[in-house]
């Protein structure tokens, strides 16, 4: 999974927005760059930022 | 030679390959269906040159399937043209410094060079060509623009073979590079890039996918059933009839080779609904009914794919369809389902796992009624009342969802989570779209004719042969019995097996109660899919996955057929 999101370019230092979330743990919309990807809830809980 | 096309997803690599090669190819936002990949022939000078469309890749240390396929077919190449879309250009670049490190030249395609100005960005295209060392071309596949110069270019592609690094060395080189050639001014929120958050965010999302849906849903019934009102039903009548009826004659009007070729003729003439020969229903049921709906099905899923609507709609229904053992792009088949079961069932290719497929084909081969049925039930059913009509899909839904639940606990295998890229929303190629249509329709039309063909030969074998009456006597107890049903709705049971609409429709005359009437409709749409979508189902899910599916369809049509006759009839005296 870490190999996936990093070739996505969702990675360690990157600014992170989250674009939405479904309510009752559904998936997570994310704006990384000029990219947005959806990713499960499972795969998002282990994602740790820093809130700027 | 052969010229290998490489990229992220979505970065328009196949509408690039159709505008290489010209030859047809699927472009779609999806994953999976360019895991089987496409390849064409183009001139270069003399030369016949082979191009091979490579799955869309984020990565060359592969993490799926479709990945591994594409490091497989990067050792064949000779020439391989990295399509980037410059809007996305950081992380499109990840992939280039990996090309970078083999052994392969590589071209750079700056692709969707036209949307960079729009948004913003400037890209200083000569400058990147010198810090990657290879040729770099700014193009615009859907225009053709910058083709001509890349292929021009070929002959300058070049293999740095740097020295292979770790992921962080490649995106500290990614980074370098995005600040010396790329410079983004600010702009502002466009109206485009508005809609596209709102439709992913739950409360604005939510109604947008049900507008989406509903629309798409009334423009594949409205014209799929104009289609055959207006094309399929008077070429059949008019034209393919006469003709049939010339050979009726010559046959004899009866006998073996009459039966199986033309059928029974009711009144002196042929009733493409109900003769069952090979020749009048056999060709009728998959290019006069089938074939109407899955065209226009397959031309709206065509624009929900091509404009990025798609992705959307996934992450929306992901939570649901999660709970039932699916993810997200289960809804694609599922939607098809409504329209007719066999696109639906061929559909579930687009799942990962083959638990995913199993549960998918399962659930749509039992409680999704296809456009045919809904038809006979809203006619039949709703001169009784709405009300009813209400109960009928309302326990489908039930079925749809108790029996998701039920397999996702029970089928062995992996689900995986949900992950996608969100491409933005964009105008769709009109190109792409009519030649993906017309793959589609012949795919279509060589896979599952054929098939169809032969299955409804057989099972006019057996009904000359007598074998249906067999199977009526023998299983007309468990219909009055379970069901609450009268004797002769076994007839029905056993004609649903061809056809599900005459089945529902040989329910009229049997004065059901409206409870029994209900009963009746959801039996009949659970019970066999129709022997189109049999056949698909057998190729898709094997013999084993075939066993399953109808151990589950017939267990669960006898609960719930036996739980709405103990609450509808015994219990309310509907």
């Amino acid at each position: 999974m870490m190999s996936r999101l990093n070739a996505m370019g969702i990675r360690p230092g990157k600014k992170i927005t989250k674009i939405s979330s479904m309510f009752m743990r559904g998936p997570v919309t994310l704006q990384v760059g000029r990219m947005q990807a959806a990713i499960g809830h499972g795969m998002a809980a282990k994602i740790v930022v820093e809130v700027d | 030679m052969k010229i290998l096309l490489m990229g992220n997803p979505n970065v328009g690599k196949s509408v690039f390959f159709s505008r290489l090669t010209g030859t047809k190819v699927i472009a779609s936002n999806y994953p999976g269906t360019t895991v089987g990949f496409t390849r064409g022939y183009i001139k270069i000078g003399d030369e016949e040159v082979e191009v091979i469309d490579v799955p869309g890749t984020y990565t060359l240390e592969p993490t799926s399937t479709a990945e591994e396929v594409a490091l497989l077919m990067l050792q064949e190449g000779d020439v391989v043209i990295d399509v980037l879309d410059s809007t996305n250009l950081e992380r499109n670049l990840y992939l280039t410094q990996e090309l970078l490190e083999k052994d392969t030249p590589v071209v750079v395609a700056l692709n969707m060079w036209d949307d960079t100005r729009h948004r913003g960005i400037s890209i200083d295209a000569v400058r990147l060509e010198q810090l990657l060392g290879v040729p770099v071309v700014p193009t615009v596949a859907v225009t053709g623009q910058g083709i001509k110069e890349l292929l021009d270019r070929i002959p300058h592609a070049v293999a740095p073979s740097r020295p292979k690094r770790t992921p962080d060395e490649r995106w500290a080189a990614v980074g370098s590079i995005i600040s010396e050639v790329q410079t983004i001014t600010h702009h502002h929120h466009t109206r485009l890039e508005r809609l596209q958050d709102a439709s992913v965010k739950p409360i604005t999302g939510l109604p947008i996918a049900a507008f989406v849906l509903a629309l798409s849903f009334f423009v594949v019934w409205g014209l799929g059933e104009l289609l055959i009102r207006f094309i399929t039903e008077p070429v059949f009548e008019k034209l393919w009839s006469p003709l049939i009826m010339k050979l009726s004659t010559s046959l004899g009007s009866g006998g073996f080779w009459h039966d199986i070729l033309i059928g029974r003729l009711f009144d002196g003439s042929i009733d493409f609904e109900q003769s069952m020969g090979v020749l009048t229903t056999g060709l009728f049921i998959p290019l006069g009914i089938v074939l109407p709906y899955v065209l226009v099905f397959y031309f709206v899923l065509g624009l929900l794919e091509d404009t990025g609507y798609l992705p959307r709609l996934a992450v929306l229904l992901d939570n649901l369809m999660h709970r039932i053992g699916l993810h997200g792009f289960a809804i694609i088949p599922t939607m098809l389902g409504l329209g007719c079961c066999v696109p639906a069932i061929l559909s579930t290719r687009i799942l990962e796992s083959k638990r995913q497929r199993f549960i998918a084909a399962t659930l749509i081969s039992i409680a999704i009624p296809c456009a045919a049925s809904q038809a006979m039930i809203i006619g039949l059913v709703g001169a009784e009342g709405g009300q009813y009509v209400a109960l009928v899909y309302g326990s489908l839904i039930v079925v749809w969802l108790v029996l998701g639940l039920i397999l996702s606990r029970v089928v062995k295998g992996y689900s995986p989570e949900l992950l996608i890229e969100i491409p933005p929303y964009r105008l769709p190629p009109w190109r792409m779209v009519f030649t993906k249509l017309w793959i589609r329709i012949y795919a279509f039309l060589k896979e599952a004719l054929p098939i169809i063909l032969g299955a409804i030969f057989v099972v006019s074998l057996l009904y000359t042969a007598g074998v249906f009456d067999k199977i009526a006597s023998f299983t007309a107890p468990l219909v009055s019995g379970i069901f609450g049903l009268p004797e002769d709705a076994v007839v029905a049971i056993v004609v649903g097996f061809l056809r599900k609409d005459v089945a529902i429709g040989l329910l009229a005359p049997l004065s059901l109660t409206a409870g029994q009437l209900v009963v009746g409709c959801v039996v009949l749409t659970m019970f066999f899919p129709c022997i189109a979508a049999f056949v698909v189902l057998a190729k898709e899910l094997r013999l084993k996955g075939l066993l399953g599916a109808i151990g589950v369809m017939i267990i669960a049509t006898v609960v719930v057929g036996g739980l709405l006759n103990a609450i509808l009839l015994r219990g309310a005296g509907l």
